[in-house]
């Protein structure tokens, strides 16, 4: 609990050397079997030019608090970073071999953020390779395991960061979100996960997925704690052509009313709809129980081509990762494998550097963009994604807040679904429409289900208009508060 | 669906090269995720745009000012130099 943490740092019963130590401290102890992190940063780290020390920056912070100097947002608080969000000197990778000895020459503007607020960095964690999965076991230096039971995956593909925070390897931590990748791990490690509106967070010094569908958000151990990182990282960036000033809520918070459930996700006359697990649904209802003490009403909505969003999504994304992962190519930076001749030098490059999943959707993304076949996918999805936009907008005039599961059922076991791929995407089926309209969404932890003798979190997800995402922090709180 | 040259011409164009093994696993997996999307068939889109951005943004522009940034470290990460140069394979190969 960051504001906490920070009032203990002022009044002295806790210095950010002793936080820096804790957090490192849990790392040793439990991350050997965890696997969360990919490198915890220290003064000799293996990187080029050192870079960040956390305890020499955490010493920095104490004398000035010392000194009496008033704490900034952040100040003191100990963070991990996902391994695709560049941190200046220090290694970054993605989980891919393709980048592996890369160093990083500049920060993503986030990172530069959270340092000017008094952030300290404690390394940086494991993802599904190019941030490509939902269960953090596409990484190229093995999977990330969920606390609360080892056998299970964390969600992914910001799995390593969600175990972080989860398991008290940090503070707090970054992710990104392309199809569910904070929200989904989140939901699955107990944690609270942001997906901000497409454009709030500037996405520079993000190593690149699917450019539409990208964003930076925070995974934390409360909502507020979303709320204060939100607010120092968000705003315009000129690094970011697609990151825009946040208009001003059009609202005051307690004007918030009805919550909408959308039918094509859950159904309020079944209570539960096909292929939602039991216990999920059951959840769905005591939440939908809390609104209604705490004043809301609940009216059921309905999304008519949400249905085509996974659809769609894995048209646009696999395009736009085609695109985007052609820098990949042994020429200006990470491993460069031999050839006869430049050709050759791509083609072994990334047949060495890229693992199964990312292969697989660059081809695809290859095929869906190649001539004579434009219309029939690209475009048409394009088309479907206008549709879903649509949907939300008109849902949007009825109601305030959408909620919905963050995924059909609790984590799932290790290697359960590595064999099939689309099994694996179908994971992401509550949380890519989100993405595809540009929407702000949140993943809050709402209690457990016990499975072979083992408590799994359950999360569910809220999601608001563009630029609202201050009704996501009133109504995540609510329910965060019921558990 | 796909084909096993279509796989082969594929790898081609996205400039990766791939065994017989895994040209077989992809021309399965890619049939299986194409059959999926064929649903998006069932979608009436007559007179509907193709949405080329999340939300409704027009260009950002900046000042076009040079900005100084060292790139030391840039450089550091060539996987091959020659007096400070990036160095590469020739584009054009000689008969």
């Amino acid at each position: 609990m960051i504001k906490e943490t920070i009032e203990k740092l002022e009044r002295g019963e806790v210095s950010a050397r002793e936080l820096v130590a804790h957090y490192q401290n849990e790392i040793k102890k439990k991350d050997p079997e965890l696997n969360a992190y990919r490198e915890v940063f220290s003064a000799e780290g293996g990187s080029a030019s050192g870079g960040d020390d956390p305890f020499k920056t955490a010493e920095e912070i104490d004398k000035k608090i010392k000194h009496g100097d008033t704490p900034r947002a952040l100040e003191g608080i100990p963070f991990a970073i996902k391994d695709n969000i560049l941190v200046k000197g220090k290694l970054a990778g993605a989980s891919s071999k393709i980048l592996e000895g890369y160093t990083a020459s500049y920060d993503a503007t986030v990172i530069k953020r959270l340092r000017d607020e008094g952030a300290i960095f404690l390394g940086r964690t494991n993802c599904d390779e190019f941030a490509m999965g939902s269960s953090t076991e596409n990484s190229a230096y093995g999977a990330t395991k969920n606390s609360h039971d080892i056998s299970r995956v964390p969600g992914g593909s910001s799995g390593g960061s969600a175990v972080a925070v989860a398991s008290d390897m940090a503070a707090a931590a970054l992710g990104s979100d392309t199809g569910g990748s904070i929200r989904q791990p989140a939901a699955f490690c107990g944690v609270v996960g942001l997906k901000p509106t497409y454009g709030a967070v500037s996405r520079s010094g993000l190593i690149a997925m699917a450019s539409s569908l990208d964003q930076i958000g925070p995974i934390t151990k409360s909502v507020e704690d979303a709320e204060i990182i939100f607010d120092v990282i968000k705003g315009r960036d000129e690094l970011d052509a697609t990151n825009l000033e946040a208009k001003l809520p059009s609202g005051s918070p307690t004007s918030l009313k009805t919550i909408g459930v959308p039918r094509e996700y859950f159904s309020l006359a079944e209570m539960g709809k096909n292929g939602l697990d039991d216990s999920v649904a059951k959840k769905m209802h005591e939440a939908i129980d809390v609104l209604k003490k705490n004043g809301f009403e609940i009216k059921e909505v309905s999304l008519p081509s949400v249905d085509y969003s996974l659809a769609a999504y894995y048209i646009v994304m696999p395009a736009e990762v085609s695109a985007n992962l052609s820098r990949f190519d042994g020429v200006r930076y990470g491993t460069r494998e031999e050839g006869k001749n430049l050709f050759d030098v791509y083609t072994k490059t990334r047949a060495k550097g890229f693992g199964a999943e990312v292969r697989r959707r660059i081809i695809l993304g290859a095929y869906v963009l190649s001539a004579g076949y434009y219309d029939a996918y690209y475009a048409r999805a394009q088309k479907v994604r206008y549709l879903i936009r649509k949907d939300f907008e008109n849902a949007f005039k009825d109601v305030d807040v959408l909620l919905t599961p963050t995924s059909p059922h609790p984590a799932f076991k290790i290697g359960e679904k590595t064999s099939d791929p689309l099994s694996m995407y179908l994971e992401d089926i509550y949380t890519v429409p989100i993405n595809l309209a540009g929407l702000p969404a949140i993943s809050v932890p709402f209690g457990s289900v016990e499975k072979d003798g083992k408590n799994l979190p359950i999360g569910l997800q809220l999601i608001a208009p563009w630029f609202e995402e201050k009704r996501l922090f009133e109504v995540g709180k609510i329910l965060e508060l019921a558990k | 669906m796909l084909s096993k040259d279509d796989i082969k011409k594929l790898a081609q164009l996205a400039r990766i090269h791939l065994t017989e093994k895994e040209e077989k696993e992809l021309e399965k997996d890619l049939s299986s995720i194409l059959g999926y999307v064929e649903k998006l068939k069932e979608v009436d889109i007559s007179g509907v745009p193709e949405m080329t951005h999340a939300t409704d943004s027009t260009n950002v522009f900046r000042a076009d000012e040079e900005i100084e940034q060292d790139d030391i470290l840039l450089r550091e990460q060539f996987p091959d130099e020659e007096r400070g140069y990036l160095k590469v394979k020739g584009i054009f190969e000689r008969e």
